[in-house]
């Protein structure tokens, strides 16, 4: 019997093509965007799992607190691994990983070859029995058991080394660390936290390893724990293990351990300053986003055959009845029509499929992934694909099978059919859904523009524009700095040059002051070791004082600085009072405010602005000189910075970056989240009108004897399309209606994210109506006015 | 075979009831061949339904076969009606996408036949209504008197005891008209096919062994 229905169902869709190209259409395109979007969920959720222990690896994290503000961090310090490791049982391991020069760029030196990476870092030598880091060459045991001794990624030896074997061979890191080259490992997968390219012996970096303290929290630390270890109980007793190791006036931390699974998806609060999972990180925020979008996108689809079916349904009432008078079952007629959905679906998933595979590349551009075909073809992907079609299928086939199956034979038996109400409401209802939703996502996809386009164009209190940072971190002595600074300084557009130990968007020194006479009363303050010229190169607004003194020395008996607004205000000055005072809490030795500048955004506008300080006391390096430069010729005046480099420092790799591109980094994952929502909501309007235009060429259809009758009667064609549209197009209003208030409290709560956000304007929700009942009119006049100007001869008689 | 006592049959239009059927008595013996007559909105249509069991009745009762078709269920209804009646329909309603085979063998289908015992049916019904070679076409590749061949041909593939047409030659010219009541008759004296026919024309009528005139809801006299 099912035979019969496959025969029945196939010589239906052959004869309604129309009817079934616009379901496969909109079932097809439905099902290719959600199952990239689950594709896409699916490399997101994957992160890490590869690893053999990943249910027993748990991450330590502090929490900071400082005087109310919470910080937290993914670092801990050095001697929490071990003391854990010796005093607390159901802990199998533990590695400390350090991320070289706090993710600064490493230079590495072999024979001529010169390269520079971000991906260098140091480990314990349990690293490789924690994670799964297969040793491609070399023995787990031997490759980082003492100082001096790095192993190598695959894809990092073969950029040093080429063909040649390079176990056994030196490299040269920053100039002065002459290491040994023990192994070389498989590169990690595309879909891990941590990347790094060369891993050192931990115990190489001689000031991270002789010393155990509490305090120095720079070293990500992971544990390997005990089979049935319970993580809750074990932070307990961490806990405990601190308060007997730090006296309570130093601790200003807790301690906390996040388990391997959460590293990717849920670390979007933490700082990673110097951690080695820094990269890569992912938002279960985003994530939960994009499957509601791809439910919406279903649903439409679904919709948009429930719809189309229904609009069918007085030519399909009769099949109905005339199935029951010789003897169908209710039964029957519901598998006739899922079998027919089945069927429709069927179709639809290989098209789909043939979709994907022809958008892939475009895909991955989009999100920045690489995605392959061999990932869709995984078993994984194929079940849940043929869930998601099972689903729909029973999804769209519920109403057509229970609403058609119920209709009732004895009308067959009239010589013409009474007008039957065929379930209008429903599709009514539908429609509006459709349309809500549309209108919902265009409402989003401008609101996320705008927001970007806001932080892109806003002023930031400080002109990253034309300023490029070069690092000077493999300098081999200061003479190589000063004849760098001269080089550049005689290329004429170079406008100014200062260094610095940072720059903002890039983060700074954690420090803190307190208001004088109160050290209890404390605010966390950014720091940032640079010369005075920083104030011309990022173009500061100096509201009082000046810059930092051209002089000083190591052995001053004080040190300068420049504050911002937000540092002054908190220690109880205006910013002409504050200048010769002394801001207390920040450096052994007293720091006198020279200058203060307006606030200006040294962090992305998630957050708000916090205090900043640029001082000349020498605690820290200054391994980027800043360039200000006046020409349009970037890629002229970067092969003479280049030029003048290699004079200078003739033994290191020319690295720089534009500061501007930098700061454009921090919204990258806002950027792409902006591209991914747009394309899809662009995506789903084009599905939502299919089903629109199906619905209007079926009504038209329904209506053409009705159309062809008034014609003869003298309607005009303009009387008749509006007669037509006027029904969808007052659905589409209501729509609108609906959706305003509804997008208006989504994009609210969206915005909260940010410390710095746009008003939502009327016009927002304007124009997202607007551009959805422009659509609309569109889809269903065409279809209207196609029936409008039929012969009316014709429709008349084919009745 | 058919007892019908006191069938009442209405619409309820705002607190009016508008009946369509008052008070039908009626007895029809297994073998008749009844025709129904009266002008149209007489009723003729629903008194066939609710013979049918299409459509049930709001009052009274009907009795088919020494069942009391009003108390049974659903479901045993149409048992019952699949085995025992067939309809014939004015506009032929056949099934637009099926061939004229896979229309005949469709009631078999639901019935519960085997493929092999439906292919030698559907066979004998071509054979018997000389459409053999029309079995691969489909019903808009037919003319009105080929289809309404077909609506029969399917009607008694499941071999009923009751055959119901309503108006089954009201679309046709006459000549085609006549030739439908030809099968009828010979279905009715050599078969022993129960049949009852609603129809306008006087002549059809009296290939029948009995006339019932409908006026208002009402039967007339016989
Ligand atoms: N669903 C309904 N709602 C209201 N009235 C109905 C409905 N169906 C039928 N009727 C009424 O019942 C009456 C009888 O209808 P029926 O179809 O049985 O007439 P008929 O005798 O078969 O007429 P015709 O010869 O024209 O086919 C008519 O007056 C019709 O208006
Ligand atoms: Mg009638």
């Amino acid at each position: 019997m099912l035979f019969q229905y496959f025969k029945l169902s196939w010589r239906n869709l052959l004869k309604n093509r129309q009817f079934s190209l616009l379901n496969i259409l909109g079932l097809s395109s439905g099902l290719a965007i959600a199952l990239l979007l689950l594709l896409y969920i699916r490399d997101e959720k994957s992160f890490d799992q590869y690893h053999e222990n990943v249910d027993r690896i748990q991450r330590i994290c502090l929490t900071m607190n400082y005087d109310g503000n919470e910080r937290k961090v993914t670092t801990a310090p050095n001697s929490i691994g071990p003391a854990i490791l010796e005093n607390l049982s159901g802990v199998k391991d533990q590695v400390r990983t350090l991320n070289h020069n706090f993710g600064d760029i490493a230079f590495i030196n072999s024979g001529e070859k010169q390269i520079s990476t971000r991906h260098l870092i140091w480990a314990d030598p349990s690293i490789l029995n924690i994670f799964d880091i297969p040793l491609l060459n070399g023995t787990k045991n031997e490759v980082l058991s003492a100082p001096g001794k790095v192993i190598l990624s695959d894809r990092m030896a073969k950029t040093i080394f080429g063909d040649e074997d390079p176990v056994g061979k030196r490299i040269k890191i920053d100039q002065y660390l002459d290491v040994e080259i023990t192994g070389i490992y498989a590169d990690f997968p595309q879909n891990s936290s941590m990347n790094p390219e060369i891993i050192g012996s931990f115990n190489t970096m001689e000031w991270a390893s002789k010393e155990l303290v509490w305090s120095n929290a720079s070293f990500e630390t992971f544990l390997l724990l005990e089979q049935g270890t319970d993580s809750k109980l074990l932070e307990q007793q961490i806990e405990g293990l601190v308060a007997r190791n730090v006296a309570q006036e130093d601790r200003y931390y807790s301690v906390w351990l996040q388990p391997m699974r959460d590293l990717h998806l849920h670390s979007t609060e933490m700082q990673f300053t110097g951690a080695v999972v820094a990269s890569k990180t992912g938002d279960s925020r985003q994530i939960n986003l994009l499957l509601i979008l791809a439910l919406i996108i279903l649903g439409i689809a679904a919709t948009n055959y429930m719809n189309l079916s229904t609009a069918r349904s007085l030519a399909q009432s009769k099949e109905v009845g005339i199935n029951k008078a010789i003897g169908a079952h209710r039964s029957h007629l519901i598998t006739r029509y899922y079998v027919e959905t089945f069927l429709l679906v069927g179709i639809s998933m290989i098209i789909a499929a043939l979709l994907i595979f022809t958008i892939l590349p475009f895909f991955n551009q989009v999100v920045d992934k690489q995605l392959s075909i061999q990932d869709v073809l995984s078993p994984k992907i194929i079940i849940s694909s043929l869930a998601v079609g099972g689903v729909l299928t029973l999804l769209s086939g519920l109403y057509p099978a229970l609403y058609l199956s119920g209709f009732q034979p004895k009308f067959l038996l009239n010589t013409s059919f009474r007008k039957q109400s065929t379930a209008g409401n429903f599709r009514k209802a539908l429609v509006i859904t459709q349309f809500s939703a549309s209108v919902v996502l265009i409402v989003g996809t401008i609101v996320c523009y705008k927001q970007i386009q806001f932080i892109q164009q806003k002023n930031l209190g400080f002109n990253p524009e034309q300023v490029i940072a070069i690092s000077t971190a493999a300098a081999e002595d200061i003479g190589q700095i000063e004849s760098l600074r001269d080089g550049f300084s005689s290329i004429s557009s170079v406008e100014a040059i200062a260094r610095a130990q940072t720059y903002p968007g890039k983060g700074g020194s954690g420090r803190s002051i307190h208001i004088p006479g109160y050290p209890e009363k404390v605010l966390p303050v950014t720091t940032n070791q640079v010369t005075p010229e920083i104030v011309e190169v990022l173009d500061m607004h100096i509201i009082a004082g000046q810059t930092l003194p051209q002089r000083s020395h190591k052995d001053d008996p004080f040190c300068s600085i420049i504050l911002n607004q937000k540092a002054v205000k908190f220690l109880g000055y205006s910013p002409e009072e504050a200048i010769g005072k002394e801001a207390p809490g920040l450096f052994q030795k007293p720091a006198i405010i020279t200058g203060v500048v307006s606030d200006f955004h040294f962090n992305s506008l998630h957050q708000p602005i916090g205090a900043y300080a640029f001082h000349n006391n020498f605690t820290e390096g200054r391994p980027y000189m800043l360039v200000k430069t006046n020409t349009s010729n970037i890629s002229d005046l970067l092969s003479q910075l280049q030029t003048a480099f290699k004079k200078s420092l003739p033994h290191s790799a020319f690295v720089y970056e534009f500061l501007s591109q930098e700061i454009e980094q921090l919204y990258a994952g806002e950027k792409r989240t902006a591209k991914v929502v747009l394309l899809f909501s662009i995506l789903a309007i084009l599905v939502a009108c299919l089903g629109l235009f199906g619905l209007a060429a079926f009504t038209s259809e329904q209506r053409r004897k009705e159309i062809g009758i008034r014609k003869v009667l003298g309607a005009s064609i303009a009387g008749l399309v509006q007669l037509l549209s006027v029904d969808f197009i007052r659905l589409v209003f209501i729509a609108i209606l609906i959706s305003v208030p509804l997008s208006w409290w989504l994009m609210h709560t969206w915005l909260e994210n940010y410390a710095y956000k746009i008003e939502l304007s009327l016009w927002y929700f304007a124009a997202a109506g607007l551009i959805t009942l422009l659509i609309a009119i569109q889809t269903v006049s065409f279809q209207a006015i196609r029936a409008a100007i039929s012969n009316p001869v014709k429709s008349i008689r084919t009745e | 075979m058919i007892k019908l006592e006191k069938i009442y049959r209405w619409y309820q239009t705002g607190s009016t009831r508008n009946f369509v059927l008052r008070d039908i008595n009626l007895e029809i013996e297994e073998g008749s061949f009844v025709s129904i007559m009266g002008p149209s909105g007489s009723g003729k249509s629903t008194l066939l339904n609710v013979i049918g069991m299409l459509d049930q009745a709001d009052e009274g009762s009907y009795t088919f076969m020494d069942q009391d078709v009003f108390r049974l269920k659903e479901k045993q209804r149409v048992e019952l009606y699949k085995k025992h009646i067939g309809f014939v329909f004015q506009a032929y309603h056949l099934i637009d996408e099926l061939t004229v085979f896979e229309n005949i063998e469709t009631p078999l289908i639901y019935q519960g036949y085997k493929g092999s015992e439906r292919k030698s049916i559907v066979s004998d019904m071509l054979d018997r209504f000389q459409i053999v070679g029309k079995k691969d076409l489909f019903p808009n590749q037919l003319s009105g008197g080929q289809q309404q061949l077909v609506g029969i041909a399917r009607a008694l593939a499941g071999s009923p005891k009751l055959l119901l047409a309503d108006e089954p030659t009201g679309n046709l010219n006459s000549r085609q008209g006549e030739e439908i009541m030809d099968l009828f008759k010979k279905l009715n004296e050599e078969d022993k096919v129960t049949i009852i026919q609603v129809t306008h024309s006087e002549k059809n009528a009296t290939y029948g062994n009995r006339i019932i005139n409908l006026l208002d809801g009402r039967i007339e006299q016989e």
